[in-house]
């Protein structure tokens, strides 16, 4: 199926100079440590907690709506420190997920109202299937479906899920597109 | 959002009449025929395990049980076990004053917080444990077992060299029953015929008991119709089936189970005995040596927009097509004569007669947002061609269901020119490459009425 | 650079040495204890009665703590929170009490029946809603809430309090604490 036109309110939303789409309902704590490369759409709603730790987030990812996106900490034998997150290209990020995670690889696709519990680590080309809860320190390998909760692999993913991802994420950029102005 | 969900709507028919979505399959460019992940011969490339991502050695795997001796799970969830650190402040032996941190390490859940304190392990003093592992009580009479059959195995085996020449591709399975691979062969020397019978000083195959059935149990104790169950302290089932070598009743005699590995796979083709996938050698790695997914060489139809259909009503349903090649391709669409599926003719399609001409794939013009008008090169009836942008065209087919209720569902028969595009055939042919035929037969589920 | 703000709440009392953020939705007559950290988009609403948070809590982002008006004997009725909790990110609490050193984790959902004990730990994804106690050091896990009782109550998070206590200053405008004085004045560090 192919991915329809989705309008926004071109007013709800802040489109810099790299192409980046950001909600103005978004909240983006500690702003000044967040970096996000190009062509990114943060939706409604988002949390994402610069504040905590150094944020990066890569090209042509879409974080849906009601997103959590923040680092977690390590516990160090001199104290506590949050790790920097960052986030691959090309990542889907659904509603209402939190990722807790330590680091996400590239094209990843995250389901709906998941947990990634504290400093997981999500290789590149997995996918997490929607309600999945993964316990804290997963280690997701590349072409892996985990479902269930607490994850667990359930399936692989075809050789060819990176031109998927590259596929959806870019289609789903051009077809954001503000009211008023037509195709 | 329309993803992985959405993916089973197009499937196209793979030659072990199969149907699968474009992205499960793979085109063998020798044989020119679509291949599905069931017909092809899958071969272990690493094994490695998918926590410490570390990759093990075919052999030491097989030794090990494909274990990894690292990564344990969770015997109550199953999730990964996490090495933990505890302080222990005990007093120097050397000197009475001073106190010393030793720091003992246990293995802890991080999901259902189970730990190995709770069976009473004790705790290790290095970090990377020897964990103590349980022995199997019934170890010793498994591997009389397993050796008496590798030698009967071996007779088996001198016997039917005897009388034929064993072929060059007989099925790996029936080979590897006893850990009789070829190399292995190769090095006992049993390839050869002049070992065709048992040496001398070889182990006789030796007459082992048969196991003693048990003829009556104990009845059931008193207990369990008197007292209460203490149901916090029985395992359940699928703690016991994850062990079943020691399948424990008891709570405290869980123990953590060492990680099961997974596989790094390449795929080779039944027929023509070709790779048609060899990822990279790193499990972290994405990369594939040998990539054949027909994603990239068989035109991609998706289904543009969900339309509403009503009985006997012809409706216009518009489909995409997408063009992998980095030429010009030009499809055909037609009927599928004698269609033996009869689930998938819920409607009548009428399909556009004439040829479509799809652009070639270009990368830099596709992050592209205006339309170049492409229409007026390549001449499009606007009334069959809906839209051109880059290498992708919608086009629309009359779809008329001639069931009142249910799935609509089509099917036709999609032909399209292939270029054999490897670097050996650009050489040998100095003009452009060969361009080949290759008809596919495409199934999709429209919506229902 | 301080914008006017929404109407005080004279109901609030935050003890001294609690850290409570700016972009938080506090309703209600609400007692928040010392060394407290609520992050920014958590919402604590006292409907039908009072709420008191005791110390060295963690309350994360998008959690609801609610004290609701329902029509059965838990009306009316103080909510009470104990210390050294933690209630991870997304999580929805109704219940009547919670005792100490508990944590709630992410999406987890405890109704108004449930009386939380000490040392429990009401795992991701989970929904309690019967009429009962949890015993002390009890798990509740997995999507089928299965339980065990675990040995020892889970970690103290002080590394954690104190991190937080250090930075979250730095980049959030706080609420000032107001020990027995009804007005509150938003102010940045």
């Amino acid at each position: 199926m192919e991915l329809l036109d989705e309008f926004y309110n071109s007013s709800q939303y802040i489109e810099t100079a790299s192409g980046n789409k950001v909600s103005r309902q978004s909240v983006l704590c500690g702003s000044q440590n967040i970096v996000i490369n190009g062509k990114t759409i943060v939706m409604t709603g988002c949390v994402i907690r610069g504040d905590l730790a150094n944020v990066r987030i890569g090209r042509h990812c879409v974080i849906g709506q009601n997103a959590v996106i923040r680092p977690a900490f390590k516990k160090f034998s001199k104290g506590v420190a949050f790790f920097p997150l960052s986030i691959g290209d090309h990542v889907l990020i659904e509603e209402d997920s939190v990722i807790n995670a330590a680091q996400v690889g590239s094209f990843v696709h995250i389901g709906k109202n998941c947990v990634i519990g504290r400093r997981s680590v999500l290789k590149d080309c997995c996918a997490i299937a929607d309600n999945t809860v993964l316990p804290p320190e997963t280690i997701v390998p590349p072409f892996a479906l985990f479902s269930g909760s607490p994850g667990k692999m359930v399936q692989d993913l075809p050789d060819c899920t990176q031109d998927l991802m590259t596929d959806i994420t870019v289609s789903y950029y051009q077809h954001f597109k503000p009211h008023g102005k037509g195709k | 959002m329309a993803t992985f969900a959405t993916v089973d709507l197009v499937k196209y028919l793979c030659t072990c009449e199969k149907k699968f979505p474009i992205c499960r399959l793979y085109l063998c460019k020798h044989c020119l025929k679509l291949r599905c992940i069931d017909c092809v011969q899958h071969e272990v490339d690493t094994p490695y395990c998918p926590n410490c991502l570390e990759i093990m050695p075919a052999q030491e795997a097989k030794l090990k049980k494909n274990r990894c001796s690292n990564c344990f799970d969770c015997p109550v969830c199953g999730h990964t076990l996490m090495t933990r650190a505890s302080g222990h402040i005990s007093p120097n032996p050397e000197d009475p004053n001073k106190s010393v941190t030793k720091k003992t390490y246990y293995l802890a859940c991080g999901f259902c917080r189970w730990n190995t304190r709770d069976i009473n392990m004790l705790d290790q003093t290095v970090a990377t444990g020897n964990w103590p592992m349980l022995e199997n009580p019934h170890v010793k009479r498994i591997n009389n077992l397993l050796e008496n059959y590798k030698l009967m195995a071996q007779v088996e085996k001198a016997d039917r060299e005897r009388k034929k020449y064993v072929k060059r591709r007989s099925h790996l399975y029936l080979q590897d029953k006893f850990n009789l691979s070829p190399s292995v062969m190769k090095r006992k020397g049993l390839s050869s015929f002049s070992s065709l019978s048992l040496k001398e000083g070889d182990k006789t195959i030796e007459d082992l008991e048969p196991s003693v059935p048990v003829e009556s149990f104990d009845p059931l104790p008193n207990d369990y119709y008197t007292q209460p169950a203490a149901l916090e302290k029985t395992t359940k089932l699928v703690h016991r089936l994850s062990v079943p070598e020691f399948q424990p009743e008891d709570v405290s005699k869980l123990h953590p189970i060492n990680k099961h590995l997974i596989m790094k796979k390449s795929l080779r083709c039944r027929e023509c005995e070709h790779n048609l996938s060899k990822s990279d050698f790193n499990p972290c790695s994405i990369k594939f040596k040998i990539q054949l997914t027909a994603l990239h060489w068989v035109p991609e139809v998706r289904i543009m927009t969900p339309s509403t259909f009503t009985y006997n009503k012809e409706t216009l349903v518009t489909l995409t097509m997408s063009n992998p090649s980095v030429f010009n391709t030009t499809v055909t669409l037609s009927q599928i004569e004698n269609e033996t599926d009869v689930d998938y003719c819920t409607a009548k399609v009428e399909l556009p007669k004439k040829e479509l001409v799809l652009a070639s794939r270009d990368e830099p013009s596709m992050h592209v947002y205006e339309d170049s008008s492409q229409a007026h090169e390549f001449k499009d009836d606007p009334k069959l061609i809906v839209f051109r942008k880059g290498n992708k065209i919608g086009f629309v087919v009359k779809v008329t269901p001639v069931v009142p209720q249910g799935d609509v569902k089509i099917c036709f028969l999609l032909k399209h020119e292939f270029r054999n595009t490897t670097v050996a055939a650009l050489q040998s042919e100095s003009k452009e490459p060969e361009i080949k035929w290759l008809e596919h037969k495409v199934y999709l589920c429209l919506g229902t009425i | 650079m301080s914008a006017p703000k929404a109407p005080v709440n004279p109901n609030l009392k935050i003890m001294a040495g609690a850290l409570v953020c700016e972009d938080c939705e506090l309703i209600g007559d609400i007692t928040i204890g010392a060394r407290t950290v609520i992050h920014p988009k958590a919402r604590i609403i006292a409907e039908a009665g009072p709420i008191i948070i005791g110390e060295f809590n963690i309350i994360e982002e998008l959690v609801t703590i609610t004290n609701k008006s329902s029509t059965d004997a838990n009306s009316g009725k103080v909510l009470i929170i104990g210390n050294n909790n933690v209630f991870e990110v997304g999580c929805h609490v109704e219940a009547i009490r919670i005792g100490d050193h508990n944590v709630i984790e992410s999406k987890a959902k405890v109704g108004s029946k449930v009386e939380i004990s000490n040392g429990c730990i009401v795992g991701c994804g989970c929904i309690l809603n019967m009429n009962e106690a949890l015993p002390e050091n009890t798990v509740v896990y997995g999507d089928k809430c299965e339980r065990r009782i675990q040995r020892e109550r889970p970690p103290a998070q002080m590394l954690q309090i104190d991190f937080l206590t250090r930075i979250l200053p730095n980049y959030h405008y706080l609420m000032k604490p107001n020990l027995n004085v009804n007005v509150r004045a938003p102010v940045k560090k």
